[in-house]
């Protein structure tokens, strides 16, 4: 199957036609929850709050990471909430990305119940806009698929995780994007991963940004155990962040690494590529988005719920126990692998297949039960600058 | 579990430890092909579903394989059949 | 001629503890769970879910000051049961932050998303707990409280509140302390930047006396009096840590961005023109730029307003929460 039926946008192609609420400010939620509330937009909502210190790289960081998720083609329109009229660069600049957006503004609106009233009436207005889009035949090259790991076991490595590469492999086959991320996860994996870059710089940049990240936690004072691997991790039998990394990696399957992107920056290769986000499973999804991911395929050991407002994730469970368990969050079961009933190769076929056919329409668990955790990482490098500073 | 389905899986020659496929009680013994021989394990105590179990002697500062690459190092001795996890392994990275 | 103390509505918790709420409290001990807490939270009386980014992939420091804050919002006195819902995997373990609120002497429950097989069994677990726990509240004795028996938190204002209204915030403070309240006074971190207030505001918007001792972020004080915490600039966060602490009501200035509630504590918005115009429907008191004889005197009687009923906030379910982050997530 090289053609796919998907929304065609000036930005690219869609797998979903939502019209997304999305307050730029924390304390922006509140009206965004009530502007959505009762209507078929979707919303989300986040804890960054611009203070006078914050730095001028969080900032951008932010501000890419909102916008990115803005724009991304599975976003048919989207309405903006602000406190203040300083915000209102972000819509241009997510206009100029070629995304139909509006803004509302708290205090030019004149506070609470007055914004929220001039926010529906914006949001009636791009509803009936989307509402006569249709999808369009498209090449398969025109996904971008996100590739996650989360409460990772043991089997996370020998079963879901080689599937999901397989599945990878697939989609760059076909000229897709596939986005292998979550650096710190990648630590104790990097020299396979360097071995298979497309060019010495594409290497280099590999092994940047996973000494970069355990710079970090040497430079904080800290030992990474217990936030990598997790409590959960190590009760499912993974020990130590290599053994975890080493399982992680092979979800990025088999083919060479075009290219390396900082966190929340679309890729500009087709192919495998690698962006540098946090382990925090939220903040990883939400980066992938707002790099255009338009589907996104994660596996889980011990079981998660968790999907985004705007792109469908498909869960896949790396054993029959927790598929069977959490069968009202998992999508797919890799642990028929270990069962004897599938092979790496087969379940690879079953997941690319299941990719096609969620990103043209059939919907997981998590976009029913209407997963939209929604977190977006901060600049996590100051420490480093400082350093750097002081030297 | 079907009878197909091995007690443990070893993922490498190479490799110091294989995973448990199914909790083994201690006692049990396993047979795990290493390389061209087959090299038969004692589970001295439970090794609980995917946990390590050894299947080679490592002495204290010896690396842990898995995957055919260093997964840690050995913080004590580690005799064959014995639980191999964060009791006895330490990371080399990332401290 | 002295007029009598005025008297809120509360309740005695089992630990001792006295609020002026019966809330029953829904903390996701990590972003994976907020979903599935919110929605057993959904439509069961006087249940509030909060929901927060942490939880996950946090270093030790950061993580452990997550859980005291995820702790003290659920051991605190307007609380009356807190239900933990954890996934299972995560940095911050549901279990040991449900062990810590019920040592405490808090009514509390847990449920595990993995422990229970998924999102909607652990709904339907969290619906039933929840109701255990509404029976259990069943019991707290009603009494009546004075000022003296309340912490009142006070929010910083960075950009600095103009002399004239500044002085309003610190008779505000002496009325307070007079009739025998805490009150704590965020302080964010000098630090990390200029100061920039102009010079004659210094010191405003932070009249708590210079001796008064100083808590750590999030960290309840030991006994009575006027005290000052540790605080980053986010406002959310001041709110957050302020509750954490046990704070049983919020006085926020406002003098830059939206008005914003707190999960545990009702927030007393005292508008600050000309910023705050704009909300003036919003706001619980506005300050003139010439503020009146009596506006001080008027921010008490709304701060007494708010223990007594539900504030505007309160009724559309409208609050935020943010947690002070003092490393990266990894």
């Amino acid at each position: 199957m090289d053609e796919i039926l998907l929304y065609r946008r000036d930005r690219g192609w869609g797998t979903r036609n939502h019209v997304l609420v999305l307050p730029l400010v924390a304390s922006a939620s509140g009206v965004a929850r009530a502007i959505a509330r009762g209507t078929e937009a979707v919303w989300v909502a986040h804890d960054y709050e611009p203070t006078p210190d914050d730095l001028q790289q969080n900032r951008d960081r932010i501000a890419r990471t909102l916008a990115g998720f803005a724009a991304n083609p599975n976003v048919a329109a989207a309405l903006l909430v602000a406190d203040t009229p300083e915000r209102s660069a972000l819509l241009d600049r997510i206009r100029a990305a070629g995304q139909r957006a509006d803004l509302v503004v708290v205090t030019e609106a004149g506070g609470f119940r007055a914004a929220v009233e001039q926010g529906r009436g914006r949001l009636e207005a791009l509803l009936s806009g989307a509402a006569a889009a249709r999808r369009e035949r498209a090449p398969v090259s025109a996904l971008i698929l996100g590739t996650e790991c989360g409460g990772s076991d043991a089997l996370s490595g020998i079963t879901a995780n080689p599937a999901l590469g397989a599945a990878s492999d697939h989609l760059v086959d076909a000229g897709g994007t596939v986005i292998l991320a979550e650096t710190t996860e990648l630590i104790g994996a990097e020299h396979l991963l360097a071995r298979r870059a497309a060019s010495p710089q594409v290497a280099e940049a590999i092994y940047t940004i996973i000494h970069r990240y355990e710079a970090v936690v040497r430079a904080h004072g800290e030992d990474i155990r217990g936030a990598n691997p997790a409590p959960g991790n190590i009760e499912g039998g993974l020990t130590t962040i290599e053994e975890k990394s080493l399982g992680a990696a092979k979800k990025g399957g088999t083919r060479a690494i075009r290219q390396v992107v900082e966190y929340a920056v679309r890729p500009a290769a087709q192919g495998l590529v690698i962006m540098d986000t946090p382990g925090h499973d939220i903040e990883q999804m939400v980066g992938m988005v707002a790099g255009g991911a338009q589907v996104a395929v994660f596996t889980t050991g011990r079981g998660t719920p968790t999907g985004s407002a705007i792109a469908p994730v498909i869960k896949v469970a790396t054993n029959s126990h927790t598929a069977s368990r959490m069968q009202d969050n998992i999508d797919l079961n890799a642990g028929l692998i270990l069962d004897g009933t599938e092979t790496l190769e087969s379940m690879g076929r079953r997941i690319y297949e299941a990719v096609l056919a969620v990103a043209q329409g059939e919907t997981t668990k998590a976009e029913r039960l209407g997963h939209r955790e929604f977190s977006i990482s901060r600049y996590p490098f100051a420490v480093l600058d400082r350093a750097g500073a002081a030297r | 579990m079907s009878a197909a389905r091995p007690a443990v899986l070893l993922l490498d020659a190479r490799d110091t430890a294989a995973i448990a496929l199914a909790p083994l009680q201690p006692g049990t013994a396993v047979d795990v092909r290493r390389g061209g021989e087959t090299v038969r394990v004692v589970a001295e105590t439970l090794i609980p579903f995917g946990h390590k179990i050894a299947v080679a002697a490592m002495a204290a500062g010896a690396p842990v394989i898995k995957y055919g690459e260093v997964i840690g190092v050995a913080t004590a001795e580690i005799r064959p059949g014995q639980h191999v996890h964060v009791h006895n392994v330490r990371s080399d990275r990332a401290r | 001629m002295a007029e009598a103390p005025p008297t809120f509505r509360g309740w005695k918790r089992p630990d001792g503890a006295l609020g002026i709420r019966r809330h029953f409290l829904v903390i996701p001990s990590v972003v994976c769970a907020a979903q599935a807490a919110r929605t057993a939270a959904e439509g069961a009386p006087g249940a509030v879910a909060i929901e927060h980014q942490h939880g996950c992939a946090q270093l030790g420091g950061d993580a452990h000051l997550t859980e005291q804050v995820l702790a003290g919002l659920g051991t605190h006195p307007n609380v009356a049961g807190t239900l933990v819902v954890s996934l299972g995997c995560e940095t911050v373990q549901g279990a040991a932050l449900h062990r810590s609120i019920a040592g405490r002497g808090q009514r509390a429950e847990f449920v595990g998303i993995q422990q229970s097989g998924g999102t909607i069994a652990a709904v339907a677990a969290g619906r039933q707990a929840l109701e255990r726990l509404r029976n259990g509240a069943a019991s707290d004795p009603e009494v009546a409280l004075t000022w003296a028996d309340l912490r009142v938190g006070i929010e910083a204002g960075w950009l600095g509140i103009p002399p004239a209204q500044a002085r309003v915030f610190s008779e505000v403070i002496d009325r307070l302390l007079r009739a025998g309240a805490t009150v704590m006074q965020a302080v964010p971190d000098g630090r990390d930047g200029p100061d920039p207030r102009p010079q004659g505001a210094r010191g405003a918007a932070g009249p708590v006396p210079r001796d008064a001792a100083t808590l750590p972020y999030a960290t309840p004080p030991g006994g009575r009096g006027a005290f000052r915490m540790e605080a980053p600039r986010s406002r959310i966060a001041q709110k957050t840590g302020l509750a954490a602490a046990g704070a049983h009501v919020i006085l926020s200035p406002l003098v830059e961005g939206l008005p914003a509630g707190c999960p545990v504590a009702p927030v007393v918005h005292v508008g600050i023109a000309p910023h705050a115009r704009p909300f003036a429907g919003d706001v619980d008191v506005m300050l003139d730029e010439i503020p009146s004889a009596g506006a001080a005197a008027a921010v008490v009687a709304a701060l007494g307003r708010a223990c007594l009923e539900e504030t505007a906030l309160e009724a559309l379910g409208d609050f935020e929460m943010a947690i002070h982050r003092i490393a990266p997530t990894m």
